[in-house]
């Protein structure tokens, strides 16, 4: 060691010496330098302390600066400065002594000379290393040097390491800061938000476009995101700056972006935080608030902050509104608060229009959460404060009074509350704002929140309570509220009470709805009306009234109003979106860990195999109650997805085995032995401190509901897990019996009308339903008017269907919780809310395809492990799996496994890989006989080889004409082929055999859903409604035969005009006028049989029975069961029972037939990487430059899967493309120019099925283009519904 | 012989219009197979021969019922006037839910029929309906030589003569073969 130091003195003494010669060149000096480095690399601080200061102190930043003119002359000195920069690195990192040395010889301006002069990259980060250490020690030095800009000036140019680094170096800058230093600190200002901002050099380096902050690093982003947060919390003129270069739009731009993934809540909050500090409320602000709150009153008072402002405000309420964490709201709503404590009345009225503020007030004040309550009430005060007589009388049209009134009675009632258990945490938030650590006692104590509310109550709504009027509803709204109050007090006139009920839709569906509030809207009692209107909750009400009530309904609620694009039914599903999102807590999330949370890629489709799954320890113990029972006490470790119901036979068996057994030895046979049957009179009831428990609800569920009366969201400690958690069992008996049946489903809470949060849902499912068969209903109207002779010609027999979208069913707080929900890693274990599951299952409407796909991932695990189990049927109650030790639930990794099939014979070795290997929780992966390949490529090639046989004419499966490929070609997709019941053997093909394929076709799907597998096989829509198990009908005839379809259908008409006629006029011959299109129906000479299926006879000697007018009805409803029931439906059955084999089939039924197709089939016809170039042709005044075909390739791209359908339907007549696509279209798709006489704009683009020409007008801007052309699209499926 | 030609070259072009699978087998099997059909034919040819509509005809082609030879006359008045067309009907065993497949089997020099005789007629697509018949197709078909859609055409060239119908009446004359 000391032989090494002083070979460093040595080298050191040499160093400094070459280095004072400063006649010495340049190669001297970088050596000089380069030993100076290493030793200093080495040195201990003494050392480097006892180098004499002065003479090295001036010569490095001299020569670090000084060479800066040569440098640029290209001398063979480039390496002086960089290593003149690494010394001084060196040299403060070994000892922080030397920062300030260094710095008083102009290291600092220097340095930052040479980061902005920009020569190298290496010299770049040197200079970073150096301030680094520098900023430390003279933050002010840097600060008035301006080093913050200077190192944020290249700042894309850096690694992510590096950008660290030059982050670090600017928050120790920041660390020292004072406002008199404001100029140069805001020179960084820009510098960091143009890191966030597009700047050209990060556009061009990421090819981001404009939204360079995607492309940071997630640290790096976090780093920027904490500086401003700093910046702003100290610097008034910072807050300023960020104005005026309108942050506000670029955070918004981040918001958003983060908060619709679900897993950037952390960054949210960061966001929100942020805004926080650019707004701190006057109040919390410490000794020098008076100047800031002036400041910031300053720049409030500015018009153009104030727009940017508004438009925040509309943003976070929203995020406040659907955030899962009640963390999130809470900060949004602190913030919210602290711009409204800001604003002028003035600005808050214009907020009130453009946000309705009022409205997200009596969103939140539904919440139980107290932190929340404080706040929003809070928010209400300073609200009335700024403008009484305005926001009284907005607060009353919006709720936000009734709200307050709700509080400030009803928490005097639960104010005594018990102490929580501590296994249930609760969460403060009070101060999540604030950066203090240190832990201080929560300021929201219950009684606040009602003393709050009493508060406004008497300040602001009792003075005026004197002429207490009650709440003015508009007419219609009334005129519901007024049918419910009498159909409430008279019990008679049931036919009157069927015509209102009929006659209220005109009225709840006029214009009003679009202005009432949503408060109006739920206190008017029009969901009840809607529940009581539509079927009372249930869809396929047979009842002909309520059938014929939908009907009109549906025409009400989906005709488009001339003037406006929203139809009704929008606007009312939307209101009803908006209620329930004030159901907040009746959908808690149970989260069992913070930390515990899933990585946001990460879902796996079958159960890990590292881990073991999670239990839950119960102590079973016999009621006091229940003598015979008492004496029996059980330690049993559960799965989390136990319920009562699985453990009661368990239970049961013990205590009366073990009963028993005491009963032979005492040689007692008493009445005890006859009641040991477990059966609907006897069982056990169970109950966690006194509380009965639900028998299908989770124990877990149950429990920590129990545990945790009152708040919503739960926070499950680890000790929860330890503990033994004691249940009571008692025998059943009727009297305790009867209060379970009433609050089934109740954990669906109540609404604030006592409206059952399940009403809710029943009714939006109804209108889901509405929505969906909205084709079936408008169209069975058309045939009521064609049979009422309202409607004479039968070619005006269709009807333009607008379903809504999808997504406007969708509800992003549930979304949202759902997500949180399955964030959690106990989510695969069963820590699943029985919401999620009643969502999942009967709504999954209000959640989009991802997150429904996602739950179908996490629990796929779970229909195999109950599909093994259940190898017999009728082991449903007592699996002895649901109930286990510790250790003895061995899982079997899930390793792959593979199989060896034959090319030759590929589908008889689809069958027998399919036998042996279905229902395997494993991945099936395939390996050709003969063939070196393994993995998934031939597994792959395996699946489309096995889809493409399945489609071979002369199989017998589907319906459709033979091509030249010898593949049955089906222009609307694959439909089984009716296969008469009396014909075993058709034309060679043996209906067993027809019936294995379709078995086979079962296994393919499954198997292909849960490995991921893609299947080629143009399927049709209805034969995917099957698959998800929905009935079909008439009217899903056209939609894979459309000119069977068309003529069903008019013959449906005909029919159903001669049973009016017939009804209406008894006397006269009503047959007279009846005719098919002017020709008489036994001129069409139709026999029994199936159309183009002579050899199925739809009765016994069919072919020789003629239809005629009479048997018409007969006929037309023969041919419907043959073809979408009786005639598949022994297909159907082989096929579902394929699919059974492997996996549960209802866990299917949360997808769509357009979803299930895109998980079997994949993407294949997205356009976003077809080169359209290669695939269409222009003509006719257009080529390939016009900028009409541009825009319109443009539009194209932009178009989504279901548009881009109808588009091809609208061009070629089939919805789908011939294998191969676009490309394999003959003749090509041809885009010519239309010739318009008047105004282009006003024109629409039209077709040539026949030549695949589209005529396309020249639009004068894209906008149009896109609009005429979805108009053009969706306009002529007048036939066929694409919803 | 021009006609044997013609119809060779049809096939080949043309292979969905070529006699299928189902109605050979539909003749071929028992003699119950598309009986519906056949009646339906049958007595549509009665109608046929029965109702002497002018400038139109069809009978079924040789023994099969399910491919049928028509004759349509150009209308007076018409750049078709003095023509004669011979047409090709292959009806399907789904027939009357589907239309027939009907091809022109003598060349036409018309906007809306292509080199290969198929015709872009809405009533043959989408616009079918059971209730037409081969006497229905062939009228439409006739009023079409005197109406062409010229908004949609198969034939560019035609489309862009219709105008002057003194050069259109030459094109048809110069392109007409006649049966033989």
């Amino acid at each position: 060691m000391e032989v090494a130091e002083e070979a460093g003195q040595a080298v050191l003494a040499y160093a400094l010496a070459a280095l004072g010669d400063a006649g010495a060149g340049p190669g001297e000096a970088a050596a000089a330098l380069a030993a100076l480095c290493d030793v200093l690399a080495l040195a201990g601080p003494d050392l480097v302390l006892a180098i004499p200061a002065a003479p090295l102190a001036a010569r490095l930043p001299a020569l670090l600066a000084g060479s800066a003119a040569a440098a640029g002359g290209g001398g063979g000195d480039g390496d002086v400065p960089m290593l003149a920069a690494r010394a001084m690195a060196e040299a403060c990192e070994a000892a922080p002594d030397w920062a300030p040395r260094f710095a008083q010889h102009g290291a600092v301006q220097a340095l930052s000379d040479r980061l902005l002069a920009v020569d190298s990259i290496e010299l770049a980060e040197e200079c970073l290393r150096a301030l680094d250490a520098i900023s430390l020690e003279c933050p002010d030095e840097c600060l008035t040097r301006g080093v913050a800009a200077a190192v944020l000036q290249f700042f894309d140019f850096f690694s992510t390491s590096k950008q660290k680094v030059a982050l670090r170096i600017v928050s120790n800058i920041f660390n020292g800061y004072d406002e008199e230093d404001a100029p140069t600190a805001m020179e960084a200002v820009p510098a960091l938000c143009n890191l966030l901002q597009s700047s050209e050099k990060t556009a061009t380096m990421t090819l981001m476009g404009n939204e360079g902050w995607k492309s940071l690093n997630d640290d790096t982003l976090t780093g920027i995101l904490g500086l401003l947060k700093n910046l702003a919390s100290v610097s008034e003129k910072a807050v300023k700056s960020l104005f005026e270069l309108n942050f506000c739009e670029l955070l918004k731009q981040m918001i958003t972006y983060y908060s619709s993934s679900h897993h950037d809540n952390d960054k949210v909050q960061m966001l929100v935080e942020l805004i926080y500090q650019l707004m701190l409320p006057p109040e919390t602000s410490d000794q020098h608030a008076k100047p800031v709150t002036a400041n910031k009153n300053a720049i409030m008072g500015q018009s153009t902050y104030r727009d940017q402002l508004a438009s925040i405000v509309a943003l976070i309420a929203q995020i406040a509104k659907f955030a899962a964490q009640s963390s999130v709201c809470y900060s949004c709503v602190v913030v919210i608060g602290s711009i409204v404590e800001l604003s002028t009345p003035n600005f808050l009225m214009e907020l009130q229009k453009t946000v309705n503020i009022s409205s997200f007030l009596t969103c939140l004040l539904a919440r139980k959460n107290r932190h929340i309550l404080f706040q929003t009430l809070k928010i209400s005060r300073t609200l009335l404060e700024k403008d009484q007589q305005f926001f009284f009388e907005t607060f009353t049209k919006e709720g936000v009074k009734r709200a307050i009134d709700a509080i400030s009675s009803h928490n005097k009632n639960s104010m005594l509350r018990s102490k929580r258990k501590n296994s249930v945490k609760e969460r403060c938030f009070c101060f999540d704002l604030e950066s203090s650590l240190t832990d201080k006692a929560c300021r929201v104590e219950n009684n606040v929140v009602m003393e709050l509310a009493e508060e406004i109550n008497k300040s602001f709504f009792l003075v005026k309570g004197s002429k207490k009027s009650a709440h003015k509803f508009g007419f219609s709204l009334r005129s519901v509220r007024d049918f419910f109050a009498r159909s409430l007090t008279s019990s008679a006139e049931n036919q009157d009470k069927c015509k209102q009920l009929s006659y209220l839709p005109r009225r709840l569906l006029s214009d009003e709805l679009q202005v009432c509030s949503i408060f109006e809207f739920v206190e008017s009692g029009s969901i009840r009306y809607l529940t009581a209107c539509l079927s009372n909750g249930e869809y396929c009400n047979a009842n002909p009234e309520v059938q014929s009530r939908l009907q009109k309904f549906a025409h009400l609620a989906l005709t488009m109003s001339s003037d406006s694009s929203t139809n009704p039914l929008e606007i009312l599903v939307g209101k009803l979106l908006d209620t329930l999102d004030m159901c907040y807590d009746t959908f808690p999330v149970m989260l069992s860990d913070e930390q515990c949370t899933r990585e946001s890629t990460m879902i796996p489709l079958r159960y890990p195999e590292t881990r073991e799954p999670t239990s839950l320890e119960l102590k079973f113990r016999g009621s006091r109650k229940d003598k015979e029972l008492f004496n029996y006490t059980d330690v049993l470790s559960v799965n989390l997805v136990s319920t009562p119901q699985d453990i009661e036979p368990v239970i049961f068996r013990k205590i009366f085995i073990d009963q028993e057994t005491a009963y032979k030895n005492s040689n007692q046979v008493t009445e005890a032995n006859r009641i040991m049957k477990l059966d609907e009179r006897n069982g056990l009831r169970f109950f966690y401190n006194g509380m009965i428990l639900n028998p299908s609800t989770t124990f877990l569920e149950s429990i920590l509901l129990l545990m945790n009366k009152g708040e919503a969201d739960i926070l499950i400690d680890p000790s929860f897990w330890d503990d033994e958690h004691n249940i009571t069992y008692r025998m059943r008996n009727k009297s305790n019996d009867l209060s379970f049946k009433s609050s089934y489903n109740t954990h669906l809470g109540k609404l604030p009308d006592d409206l059952d949060g399940s009403d809710l849902l029943d009714v939006l499912k109804v209108l889901e339903r509405v929505n969906h068969f909205s084709y079936q209903l408008l169209m069975n109207g058309q045939i009521e008017k064609f049979a009422e002779g309202t409607l004479q010609d039968l070619d005006d027999l269709k009807v333009s269907v607008y379903p809504l979208p999808r997504h406007q069913f969708m509800s992003r707080l549930l979304t949202n919780k759902l997500e949180l929900q399955m964030q959690d890693v106990l989510f695969e274990d069963g820590l699943i809310p029985s919401w999620c599951v009643y969502l999942v299952e009967t709504c999954p409407f209000l959640l989009p395809f991802d997150t429904r796909w996602k739950y179908f991932c996490l629990t796929a695990h779970r229909s195999f492990m109950t599909d093994q189990i259940n190898s017999s049927p009728n082991q449903v109650n007592s699996s002895p799996d649901q109930v286990s030790s510790h250790s003895d639930q061995v899982k079997s990794p899930p390793l792959a496994k593979k199989y060896r099939v034959t090319r030759s014979a590929i589908l008889e070795g689809a069958v027998s890989m399919m036998t042996n290997h279905g229902p395997s929780s494993r991945i099936v992966e395939v390996e050709f006989e003969g063939e070196i390949g393994t993995g998934r490529g031939p597994t792959f090639e395996f699946y489309t080889t096995v889809s493409h046989e399945l489609q071979r004419a002369g199989l017998g499966m589907w319906r459709g004409e033979n091509s030249e490929d010898g593949l049955i070609h089906a222009r609307f997709g694959l439909f089984p082929k009716p296969w008469s019941s009396s014909s075993a053997v058709l034309r060679g093909v043996d209906f067993s055999n027809v019936l294995q394929k379709f078995k086979l076709l079962g296994h393919l799907v499954a198997r292909a859903v849960l490995d991921g597998r893609i299947l080629d096989i143009p399927l049709s829509k209805a034969f995917y409604k099957v698959l998800l198990q929905q009935e079909l009908d008439i009217y899903d005839i056209p939609s894979f035969d459309p000119e069977l379809g068309k003529t069903l259908v008019e013959f449906q008409a005909v029919v159903r005009r001669k049973k009016f006629l017939e009804r209406s006029s008894r006397t006269s011959n009503p047959s007279a006028d009846l005719s098919y299109r002017n020709v008489k129906l036994e001129d069409l000479c139709l026999d029994f049989t199936l159309p183009g299926n002579p050899e199925y006879e739809l009765v016994p000697r069919g072919s020789e029975k003629m239809v005629t007018l009479e048997s018409l009805e007969e006929y037309v409803s023969l041919v419907v069961d043959a073809t979408v029931k009786s005639g598949i439906a022994k297909q159907i059955e082989a096929f579902k029972s394929g699919i059974k084999e492997v996996l549960a089939l209802k866990t299917l039924k949360m997808f769509t037939e357009e979803e299930m197709e895109h998980i079997l089939c994949g993407e294949q016809d997205s356009w976003a990487s077809v080169n359209f170039q290669d695939h269409i042709e222009f003509e006719h005044g257009f080529d390939m430059s016009s900028p009409s075909i541009i825009t319109f390739l443009e539009v194209l791209r932009e178009f989504g899967r279901e548009e881009q359908r109808a588009f091809i339907q609208f061009t070629t007549g089939a919805p789908q493309l011939p294998l191969g696509g676009l490309g394999s279209l003959d003749p090509k798709l041809t885009v010519v120019r239309k010739q318009c006489d008047g105004n282009v704009d006003d024109e629409l683009p039209s077709v040539n099925t026949c030549r695949h020409f589209i005529k396309l007008p020249p639009y004068s801007s894209k906008d149009i283009m896109k609009r005429k052309l979805k108009y053009a699209i969706t306009e002529g499926l007048g036939s066929f519904h694409l919803s | 012989m021009a006609r044997g030609e013609n119809q060779e070259s049809q096939t080949g072009n043309v292979p969905a219009a070529a006699p299928g699978p189902k109605p050979a087998s539909a003749g071929g099997g028992k003699g119950a197979e598309g009986q519906s059909v056949v009646r339906r034919l049958q007595s549509e040819l009665m109608a046929l021969m029965m109702g002497g509509d002018p400038g139109v005809s069809a009978f079924p082609e040789g023994d099969n019922i399910f491919n049928w030879v028509g004759t349509i006359a150009g209308s007076a008045g018409t750049p078709y006037e003095g023509t004669s067309y011979r047409l090709a009907l292959a009806f399907t065993a789904e027939y009357p839910y589907k239309p027939p497949k009907v091809r022109f089997d003598t060349p036409c020099f018309h906007p809306n029929v292509d080199a290969h005789g198929n015709i872009c007629l809405d009533i043959l697509q989408d616009k079918w309906s059971s209730a037409y018949d081969v006497r229905t197709i062939l009228l439409s078909i006739q009023s079409l030589l005197g109406e062409p859609n010229n908004d949609s055409p198969l034939n560019t060239q035609a489309a862009g003569l219709w105008a002057n119908q003194e050069e259109f009446r030459k094109m048809v004359e110069k392109l007409y073969k006649p049966a033989a």
